[in-house]
C-alpha cells in the first residue's frame, strides 16, 4: 500500500502553525482578565451568594477566595482566577437558576401574581433568557423523573416529567442536561440517562410536555435516517457540518472477517508512520496547553464489571421501560 | 483443521499417537495424564501456561499484527495534524495508567463507519466517522481511554488466547508429532504456532466482539483513566447518548456493538459509577478550539 502523507513538505510548517494558533487560542481565556470581566464575575459572586464586596474590577484577596470559593463547590479546578472561562461558568449557572425558578419566588417580582394560585413553578411564563436559547435537539424521557432547578441530584425536584415527555436540549454539562418545554414554559435538569435523543417536533407546536408513551417515541424515531440525521446534526450544533455527511452513510456494513480476509492484507508502511507519530514528549504540553490537570482517582474495585452491574440494578428497576422502548 | 494434513504426511505410528492424543485433550484437557508418552505431553502442558501466561513482547508483537492487518483493511485518514491530536490526547491518557511502558499506538482511519478498536500490546483504532460524531475532546477521551482499558485488562488477549485453545487440539498433535518424530520443536516454535491460530482468533474477534462484562469494565475503567487526565468523566456516556439516537439496527452501528451491551444500559452503569465519587469532575470546562479545529480539518478532507 502507498500510504504516504499528502503534505509532504508543508507538514512540519502546518503543524508549527496549527500548534501556535492552537496556544494563542489557549492562552487568550485564560489571561484575558479585563476589569469588565472581573467587575462581571465579581456581580455574579454576590448574587449566588459568594461575597466579595462591591464590585470594583480588581481580582484582590477577596474576590480570589470567592472564586475558590465558587471553584469548590462547583467542583472546577481550584486556582482562584477570574478567567474569562470562569465568567462564562458563572454566567451559565445564573442562567439556569433564572430558568428554574421556582413559582413562588417568580411572583413577587411577575406583574399578574394575581392569576398564579396553587400552580407549579412550572406553569409560569418564562423570562426572556430561557425563552431566546435555541434547541439543540429534542429529548424523550424513557423514565419517569422530574426537573431539577440545577444540575445536582440532591436538590428536591421542582417538575416531574412522565415516560415519554418531550423536551428540548438547551445545554450539557457533564451527565446532566438542561431541558425545556418547546414554549419553554417548563425547564429545569436532567440526567442524561432518563432521556434519549429523538427527532424533533415541528417547532411552534406550543404544547408543553406531552405524556404519551411509546407510540409516540416510535413514529419519532421511525423518521428514517433523515429524521435521525436532523435530530443529530440539531444535538451536534452547526461546527459538524460533518456528521451528516457520517451518518448519511450509515448503511455501510462494519469489519467482517471476510472482508479482513479479501482486502486485509497487513499494511506494514501505514504502521511504521503510526511509529512516527508516538510521541508520549508532545503529550505532556498538549495538556498543559489545553489546561488538563492530572486527578488523582482510584479505579472501581476489583471485579468491577459484575459489582458495577449489581450495584446498578435499582436503576434497572427504574428504568424497566427502557427495555421496551428499544 | 491442519489435521488431514498431518496424516497425510505422517509415518503410522505417529498417526496412532495424534489419535490417542486429541482423543485424551477431547475428554479431559486439564487432567494428568500418566502413561508413557510423557515426553510428548509435557508439549501440551507447556502450551497451556503459554498461552496464560503470554509474555509482554509476544502480547505486543500478535497485537500489532493484528492492527496492521486492521489498517490494512480501513487505511489511515492521510492527515498528519490529525493523527497527531488523536496521539496527544491518547498518550496523555497512557501517562495515567498502569502499563505506560507499552507501545502505545493511536490511529484514525479512514472510514465513515462508527467505531473503535484496540489490539494487544496497545493499538487503538478510531474511525473518521466516529470522530466526526464528538462533540468535544472529552468524547474523544472517553472512547481512546475505554479502548485502553481493554488493552490495559487484557480483554482481546484473553478472548484470542481462549479462543484459539480452542481450535489448539490440532495443533498441539502437530507439534506432538514432531516432538515424537524426532524433530527438536523449541517452546519459541510452539509458540510460532499459537500465534498463527491466535492470530486467526484475534481477527475474528474484530468482527464478532468481546463479551458484555468486558465492555462495561472496560467502561468502568476508561471513564477512571479520562477523569485522572483532567476530563469530564462524563465523555464517554454522552458519546454513548448520541450512539444511542443513530441506533443499534443500523450495521455501522452494530460494528461497535454486536455484543456490547445497549448504549443505555452503559449510560446508566457510567451514571452509577460517577454518583460513587467522580461526580464533583463532571462538566469539566476546556476551551475546545483545538478540538473544533480538528474537526474542521476532518470534514475539508
Amino acid at each position: 500500500m502507498q500510504l504516504t502523507l499528502r503534505l509532504p513538505d508543508l507538514g512540519p510548517v502546518k503543524l508549527l502553525l496549527l500548534i501556535l494558533v492552537t496556544v494563542a487560542l489557549n492562552a487568550t481565556p485564560a489571561q484575558a482578565q479585563s476589569r469588565a470581566d472581573v467587575k462581571a464575575i465579581q456581580t455574579m459572586l454576590n448574587q449566588l451568594g459568594f461575597p466579595v464586596g462591591r464590585p470594583d474590577g480588581a481580582a484582590g484577596r477577596k474576590t480570589r477566595g470567592a472564586i475558590r470559593n465558587y471553584q469548590k463547590q462547583s467542583g472546577l479546578l481550584v486556582d482562584g482566577r477570574a478567567s474569562r472561562e470562569l465568567r462564562a461558568h458563572i454566567q451559565q449557572k445564573i442562567n439556569s437558576r433564572r430558568v428554574a425558578t421556582p413559582a413562588k419566588t417568580k411572583t413577587r417580582t411577575s406583574p399578574q401574581r394575581n392569576t398564579v394560585t396553587t400552580q407549579k413553578a412550572t406553569t409560569r411564563a418564562p423570562r426572556p433568557s430561557s425563552a431566546q436559547r435555541r434547541s439543540k435537539g429534542t429529548a424523550v424521557a424513557v423514565r419517569a423523573g422530574t426537573l431539577r432547578k440545577l444540575p445536582n441530584r440532591r436538590l428536591a425536584g421542582i417538575s416531574p416529567f412522565a415516560l415519554g415527555a418531550r423536551f428540548d436540549i438547551l445545554t450539557r454539562r457533564g451527565l446532566w442536561l438542561e431541558l425545556a418545554s418547546a414554549d419553554r414554559r417548563v425547564s429545569g435538569w436532567a440526567r442524561l440517562g432518563s432521556v434519549k435523543l429523538a427527532a424533533p417536533t415541528r417547532s411552534g407546536r406550543g404544547a408543553s410536555v406531552q405524556t404519551n408513551t411509546p407510540a409516540n417515541q416510535a413514529s419519532s424515531s421511525g423518521g428514517g435516517l433523515a429524521g435521525f440525521s436532523r435530530a443529530l446534526t440539531g444535538w451536534l450544533g452547526g461546527s459538524s457540518s460533518n456528521a451528516t455527511s457520517s451518518t448519511a452513510t450509515l448503511g455501510i456494513r462494519g469489519l467482517t472477517r471476510n472482508q479482513l480476509n479479501a482486502n486485509g492484507q497487513a499494511d506494514n508502511a501505514a504502521m511504521a508512520r503510526l511509529d512516527r507519530l508516538a510521541n508520549p514528549r508532545s503529550a505532556e504540553n498538549f495538556a498543559r496547553v489545553g489546561g488538563l490537570q492530572a486527578r488523582n482517582v482510584p479505579y472501581p474495585v476489583a471485579r468491577s464489571a459484575p459489582a458495577a452491574a449489581s450495584t446498578s440494578q435499582p436503576f434497572d428497576s427504574d428504568t424497566d421501560d427502557t427495555s421496551g422502548d428499544n | 483443521m491442519s489435521t488431514s494434513n498431518n496424516d497425510r504426511c505422517a509415518p503410522r505410528s505417529a498417526r496412532l499417537v495424534t489419535g490417542m492424543l486429541m482423543l485424551a485433550l477431547a475428554s479431559s484437557a486439564y487432567a494428568q495424564l500418566t502413561f508413557d508418552l510423557g515426553k510428548i505431553l509435557s508439549a501440551p502442558q507447556k502450551i497451556q501456561n503459554a498461552t496464560s501466561e503470554l509474555p509482554q513482547d509476544k502480547e505486543i508483537a500478535l497485537g500489532r499484527g493484528i492492527a496492521a492487518r486492521l489498517i490494512g483493511a480501513m487505511p489511515l485518514v492521510r492527515d498528519e495534524a490529525i493523527q497527531r491530536y488523536v496521539n496527544d490526547v491518547g498518550w496523555w491518557l497512557v501517562s495515567h495508567t498502569e502499563r505506560r511502558g507499552l507501545p502505545w499506538r493511536f490511529a484514525v482511519t479512514d472510514t465513515s463507519t462508527l467505531g473503535a478498536f484496540a489490539t494487544p500490546g496497545g493499538h487503538v483504532l478510531i474511525t473518521r466517522g466516529l470522530l466526526a460524531l464528538m462533540q468535544d475532546e472529552h468524547q474523544l477521551a472517553g472512547v481512546l481511554a475505554h479502548e485502553m482499558a481493554h488493552v490495559l485488562r487484557k480483554h482481546h488477549l484473553a478472548e484470542i488466547m481462549r479462543e484459539a485453545q480452542t481450535s489448539l487440539a490440532s495443533d498441539v498433535a502437530t507439534t506432538a508429532l514432531s516432538f515424537f518424530s524426532g524433530s527438536n520443536s523449541t517452546e519459541g516454535q510452539i509458540l510460532g504456532a499459537i500465534g498463527k491460530e491466535a492470530f486467526g482468533a484475534g481477527m475474528e474477534l474484530y468482527g464478532t466482539g468481546l463479551s458484555r462484562e468486558d465492555e462495561l469494565d472496560a467502561d468502568a475503567h476508561g471513564t477512571v483513566i479520562a477523569t485522572r487526565a483532567g476530563y469530564d468523566p462524563a465523555g464517554l456516556a454522552s458519546l454513548l447518548f448520541t450512539l444511542d439516537a443513530v441506533g443499534p439496527n443500523t450495521e455501522a452501528y452494530a460494528l461497535m456493538s454486536s455484543t456490547h451491551p445497549s448504549a443505555r444500559d452503559r449510560i446508566v452503569q457510567i451514571e452509577a459509577q460517577l454518583e460513587r465519587g467522580l461526580e464533583r469532575h463532571e462538566g469539566t470546562l476546556r476551551d475546545e478550539a483545538r478540538f473544533g479545529h480538528m474537526q474542521q480539518r476532518l470534514a475539508q478532507r
